[in-house]
């Protein structure tokens, strides 16, 4: 028979419940007994058996299934999937099985790849049909693809493009508020965050699409949960992007495919009514809805320094789930954690509450402290010319009040201050600093002395002058006992970086 | 990441800013000795800046800012430079510079005050004003101390 997608999908969702129902079932203990990549392969296999069982007719005529049949058909004996698929055929499908076919096997990335293209337009329909055995064959490759993409986490790019395609093509058939919420809260989310464009909330978002999508079939035919899943539905497709690892991610799934199993042997034998996309878009929001229940009332979860550069959010109970009002709460959040942050910094602001005053008290305090530096600038200018060699005595002040602190960057090895400087040249400096005439070289020379042993350090203090200019070579040896225990690597990272020094 | 830092960071700050502030004024001292006692001050405070800038690195927006700023030898230091906010350093939006007469809020005030300020939203410009004020806070010691030393 002639098969275009569409028409697959039309026949798939008449009796599309049984089989999704099996299928999630099948491919959440696939998921659960193997969740390694290796294991992505078989739950094609499985649910394209399941499909072939359930199904009246097969479709072997239509080319997609063709193209998925060797790469679905590439582990053919998994005693699992064909025990399912013998105990769960409710329609008396007459065709055979060819599950056991052991069809020549196409890459997993083949079938991967196709599938991302062709699968999503049919998730929304559930059409029981002949044609549904490639339907759900393409279902769980596509959820193997998202699978894949679970497994890999931290490779969004080579996964999430197809996966991205996947999701687009969703909200592009699908054209649903909740689909596009799915999609457009991680955006906006990320969009204010400081952290570079990484993909791992529209990588989270695929899977978490995959496994509702997986789940959504089983639980399609619960009308009663609709109402409130209206409600929550962008809420919890915003909370697809919510999730904020894949550990998470793997409970979640797991949890979901629980009640999703206790779902289908409760409801199998009223799952008839599949009409339309609506169903669909509202089972999977009722897949996300039971899937947050069990993890459900977390707090939004930061995770500004995990993995995934994407802060997820999960909407709060009885909070505003609209992807605006949702990134716009993360934004307030970092806000007033910041501002908290500032509280602590800025003295005598702990009593006061609220973002106007304290801003108001943010910028006295710097506009204080900008004309103290103003007026101390002033009271060098006139103190300094008698400073020459106070200077160096302030230096070993500094020193000693330094020393306290520092004294974890005492421990730094002298070859850590300048790697570019080679050992072989601080004999030279050594005679260059002592052919320096300097007015106060002695003294100089003295305090250079007393520091060095002070510090420990016999070497370090006449790598500077090498590095520095004669004009500096001077105010480099009053430098010479702030040098080594400076942090050697903000110095280096400092002068490498183009800043004049 | 930023929380290690913070930690170490008050000390190695305070390191950094002694050691460039003090060339820095050893170095006015040596060679700016005609000049007035007002433009001495005001190359001691661009000095100030310049070091409380290289303390804090590159990573800062506002540190980044200011050297530009002072590398644009502008005379007044917290002059706006008007081609700065081509140039933002931060991905966000950029505050337009709208001719309308908007009622300086607070965050504007901000913005005026922190260097590299104009051109970012509040959640970052809040992080940034949380290190400016620290590193102006350990600017201001330093002065402090040496003011002190020098006159004792």
């Amino acid at each position: 028979m002639e098969m275009n997608a569409n028409d697959k999908f039309g026949m798939e969702k008449r009796s599309g419940v049984h089989l999704n129902h099996h299928i999630s079932v099948v491919s959440a203990d696939c998921q659960f007994g193997t969740p390694s990549v290796g294991a992505v392969p078989a739950n094609p296999a499985i649910a394209m058996s399941q499909g072939v069982s359930m199904s009246s007719s097969s479709s072997p005529s239509v080319p997609g299934a063709d193209y998925f049949g060797p790469g679905l058909w590439s582990h053919p004996a998994n005693p699992q999937s064909l025990g399912f698929g013998n105990a769960q055929t409710n329609t008396g499908a007459s065709s055979s099985i060819p599950i056991g076919k052991p069809v020549a096997v196409s890459s997993r990335g083949m079938f991967l790849q196709a599938i991302p293209g062709v699968l999503p337009p049919n998730l929304s329909h559930f059409r029981a049909d002949s044609a549904f055995i490639e339907r759900a064959a393409r279902f769980s490759c596509f959820n193997g693809g998202n699978f894949s993409g679970m497994m890999n986490p931290f490779g969004p790019s080579e996964s999430l493009t197809p996966h991205s395609n996947a999701s687009r093509g969703v909200t592009g058939t699908q054209g649903h508020k909740s689909e596009l919420n799915m999609t457009e809260v991680p955006r906006d989310i990320t969009a204010p965050t400081d952290h570079g464009s990484s993909s791992g909330s529209p990588l989270k978002n695929q899977r978490d699409k995959g496994s509702s999508l997986v789940g959504g079939l089983s639980n399609v035919p619960r009308e009663a949960n609709f109402t409130e899943v209206d409600q929550e539905k962008s809420t919890e497709l915003a909370n697809a992007a919510g999730n904020s690892s894949s550990s998470d991610l793997g409970s979640k799934k797991r949890k979901r495919s629980n009640q999703d199993m206790e779902l289908d042997q409760v409801q199998r034998g009223t799952q008839l009514s599949l009409e339309n996309t609506k169903d669909n878009a509202e089972a999977k929001q009722n897949l996300e809805q039971n899937s947050s229940k069990p993890d459900g009332k977390q707090a939004k979860d930061r995770t500004e320094g995990s993995k995934e550069d994407y802060i997820h959010v999960r909407a709060r109970r009885g909070q505003a789930t609209n992807s605006h009002s949702l990134a716009e709460r993360v934004r307030r959040e970092k806000i007033s954690e910041r501002m908290k942050y500032l509280q602590d910094l800025v003295p005598g602001c702990s009593k006061v509450t609220g973002k106007a005053v304290m801003l108001d008290e943010i910028i006295n305090y710097v506009q204080s402290l900008q004309r103290q530096v103003e007026f101390l600038s002033m009271k060098l200018a006139t103190v300094n010319p008698r400073v020459d060699v106070n200077i160096e005595g302030l230096l070993s002040k500094d020193l000693f009040q330094f020393r306290g602190g520092s004294s974890s960057m005492i421990g730094f090895s002298p070859n850590m201050i300048h790697p570019q400087l080679h050992p072989s040249q601080q004999g030279l400096v050594q005679a260059g600093i002592s052919g320096m005439g300097s007015p106060s070289d002695a003294v100089r020379r003295a305090m250079n002395a007393q520091l060095t042993v002070m510090n420990g350090f016999k070497e370090p203090t006449p790598q500077m002058p090498n590095v520095w200019d004669d004009e500096l070579h001077n105010v480099m040896q009053l430098s010479y006992g702030i040098n080594p225990p400076l942090n050697t690597k903000e110095l280096n990272g400092k002068s490498r970086d183009g800043f004049p020094i | 990441m930023n929380r290690k830092h913070r930690t170490k960071n008050p000390n190695n700050n305070k390191l950094m800013l002694a050691f460039h502030f003090l060339r820095a004024l050893a170095r006015i001292n040596k060679s700016t000795s005609t000049v007035s006692s007002y433009q001495r001050s005001c190359i001691i405070k661009r000095a100030a800046y310049a070091s409380m800038a290289h303390a804090a690195g590159p990573r800062r927006a506002w540190s980044r800012a200011l050297l530009y700023r002072l590398r644009r030898g502008s005379s007044r230091l917290h002059a706006l430079p008007a081609i700065r906010r081509t140039r933002s350093f931060s991905h966000k939006r950029v505050k337009v510079a709208s001719p309308k007469l908007r009622e300086p809020n607070q965050a504007d005030v901000l913005r005026r005050l922190v260097p590299g300020g104009e051109a970012m939203e509040l959640s970052s410009l809040l992080k940034e004003t949380a290190h400016y004020i620290q590193c102006l806070s350990a600017q201001v010691w330093l002065m402090q101390n040496v003011v002190g030393s020098i006159t004792s």
